[in-house]
């Protein structure tokens, strides 16, 4: 009823500051949770973008079946074989539409050496053509591309014009005490068990500078070309195979189609998202404490927000406890002044709220202008502090709230509406 | 003549702390369409009680209360709001307007929730209301902007626009200067005896009293005389 909007809305001009004081609270509570929402977003989109591109894991990666957990153990058992790779090559033609380019991976301990001094460290193979072409993806560029460093970008084509290139971190840098920027005619040493446990060494030219963006792997990681590590590992397998895909949203089905399929070929093969636990912790973690952080506010302002109302609401009540008698004896039904009343907090609710999309992203805006950068637990290197407004957010924010007023307000007027029709008349508080 | 209310042998008790009060004891009237009629009786001798029987805002403990053909006991708590709606309009003794709403605002009350209604005959119903009660120049007044004596004038036109077939009034002059008081029961009068509309109040008003067609005397919820 048209008619019930008009009478909410008139009375919510009733008690002006107890109204202002209402839609303040559920304002601030909103703009919180938006721009609480904003980071979190940003930084999954961040996590995702820097697990998928930086760390050559493609959206999806597959390893040889129980290999997360015994490669380091009997690595020759469990790498992919050229076989293996076909194979899954095969399998892939049918999802062509949704694989943009794949790529693999190996990885080897060793000890890096410039002849006076040495230091362990894990040497991260990749191929030099879709390293390039990841470094080069939008969404590494759109959310994270503060997680990356300059240089890494300006000498893409470096290990595609030496394969001998070898790309340090400054921190390993500094620990070898080489002269930084690093000099590109510098030769360095990679010693090693090949995977058949023998000692193995191999010269790689020291030429290019990167960052794994987390402070623990900051003095371990080095990254060399794939077809070095296989050399110092006295391989032609590898550890995992990487898909990369056009679309994020295309992941789990794909996933879902190798794993079908691998079980159906009686394929050995283990299949995982970017972010799963079992090969990307890091991931995981980081999300995990946003998302119980972000939950635990949302309860705190739920919270708030509902009580709010209750209170606001039963004041309101208290003091029109004989207008709503006289609504009765006109011939209200009690669901009608419960949906009269809901209303008026629904639409007290939906202003503020409409007031707060308005803010939130506005501060989303003067905060992303002021680049503020930061450093966030556990990594390397200070960020930009971006807030990434989501409409998605905001819709999602605006229903919670939308539902905690209505059964907030819904519960205050259900109870008094136990109360006798008689007594609500011959109530004392009117003041019309 | 048919009756608009059929109250027979009803009995109404409450407590006050906890002592029983019996406001009706076997009481049973009638009130025909088109009656003007004053309930008196002195204070505590169960007038409000028995109105609000009559008017399906209290429940009886015990006996029969019809009122336009519909035996009240046997209604849900909606069909009474129905019925309220329908058939009773009340006028209060302090008003009970809805402050924030206009003067048209407050007489259309009752039929904002009625479904299917034209809204073109809503707004012919509602003005031709006011204008019976002469305010049709306050129709974008809001109750805080009335006089006492105007703010009953829309209550009436409130009670009126649904034509029921009875409208009951608690001591409708009660708050009103005896000038305001005897506008309004011209008015009322007016309305009985022009539009046929059945009154049935509570009074303590003489001069009210000494205007109407029937008078019944309540006494220790007992009815006296009529």
């Amino acid at each position: 009823m048209s008619q019930f909007w008009e009478f909410a809305f008139k009375n919510l001009f009733r008690n002006k500051r107890r109204t202002l004081s209402t839609a303040t609270a559920i304002c601030v509570g909103f703009v919180g949770l938006n721009l609480l929402g904003a980071y979190i977003y940003r930084s999954k989109k961040a996590l995702d973008a820097t697990s998928v591109y930086s760390a050559q894991r493609g959206h999806i990666s597959i390893y040889k079946k129980n290999a997360v957990e015994q490669y380091q153990v009997k690595p020759r058992q469990y790498v992919l074989t050229k076989k293996d790779i076909e194979e899954i090559q095969i399998v892939l033609k049918q999802y062509g539409d949704s694989v943009d380019y794949t790529s693999t991976k190996l990885s080897a301990t060793a000890l890096i050496s410039n002849g006076t001094k040495s230091y362990p460290v894990v040497v991260y193979g990749f191929e030099p053509e879709s390293y390039k072409k990841s470094l080069q993806q939008k969404d590494l560029l759109l959310w994270a591309k503060d997680w990356v460093i300059p240089s890494q970008l300006e000498n893409l084509d470096i290990f595609i014009q030496n394969p001998e290139t070898i790309s340090l971190t400054q921190r390993i840098g500094e620990v070898m005490a080489l002269d930084y920027p690093f000099k590109s005619s510098e030769y360095l040493q990679l010693a090693g068990k090949n995977l058949d446990g023998d000692l193995n060494a191999i010269n790689v030219l020291l030429g290019a500078e990167h960052t794994t963006g987390l402070q623990f792997l900051e003095d371990t990681v080095v990254l060399l070309p794939i077809q070095k590590v296989q050399e110092l590992l006295s391989t032609d397998s590898v550890e995992s195979f990487s898909i990369y895909l056009k679309t994020f949203s295309d992941t789990n089905d794909v996933i879902q189609k190798l794993r079908q399929h691998f079980d159906k070929m009686k394929l050995n093969y283990d299949v995982f998202r970017f972010d799963d636990v079992a090969i990307n912790s890091m991931h995981q973690g980081t999300m995990g404490f946003l998302y119980v952080m972000g939950g635990f506010f949302v309860f705190l302002i739920c919270t708030a927000v509902s009580l709010t109302i209750i209170n606001s609401l039963t004041m309101g009540i208290i003091e029109r406890t004989r207008e709503i008698g006289t609504l009765r004896a006109v011939g209200f039904k009690v669901q009608q002044v419960i949906e009269l009343f809901t209303k008026e907090s629904i639409l007290l609710a939906a202003l503020s709220m409409l007031v707060g999309v308005i803010l939130s992203f506005m501060i989303c805006e003067i905060v992303n202008k002021l680049e503020i950068k930061f450093f966030p637990p556990g990594a390397s290197q200070k960020i930009l502090f971006i807030l990434n407004w989501n409409v998605g957010i905001a819709a999602s924010v605006f229903v919670l709230l939308m539902l905690v007023t209505w059964l907030s307000s819904y519960l205050v007027i259900k109870n008094k509406m136990k109360v006798k029709l008689i007594s609500l008349i011959n109530d004392s508080g009117e003041n019309s | 003549m048919s009756h608009v209310v059929e109250i027979k042998s009803i009995y109404k008790s409450y407590l006050l702390g906890e002592v029983k009060v019996e406001a009706i004891k076997n009481l049973s009237l009638t009130v025909t369409k088109g009656e003007f009629t004053a309930l008196v009786g002195a204070s505590g001798s169960g007038k409000t009680t028995l109105l609000n029987l009559i008017g399906c805002l209290d429940n009886v403990d015990k006996g029969d209360v019809i009122i336009a053909q519909s035996d009240v006991k046997s209604l849900s708590e909606d069909q009474k709001s129905i019925l309220r709606n329908e058939k009773i309009g009340f006028i209060f003794q302090s008003f009970n307007l809805i402050p924030v709403l206009s003067v048209y605002e407050n007489v259309e009350l009752p039929l904002t929730i009625r479904k299917n209604l034209d809204p073109e005959f809503i707004k012919s119903k509602v003005m031709s209301a006011i204008s019976d009660v002469g305010l049709a120049d306050f129709i974008h007044h809001r109750p805080d902007q009335l006089s006492g004596g105007q703010r009953q004038r829309v209550a009436i036109a409130r009670a009126l626009v649904t034509d029921p077939d009875l409208i009951l009034a608690d001591e409708p002059t009660a708050n009103l200067d005896s000038k305001t008081a005897h506008k309004i029961i011209d008015l009322m009068i007016d309305l009985n005896q022009k539009k046929g509309v059945t009154f049935f109040f509570c009074t303590h008003d003489e001069k009210l009293m000494s205007r109407v067609q029937k008078i019944i005397k309540i006494k220790d919820g007992q009815i006296e005389t009529v």
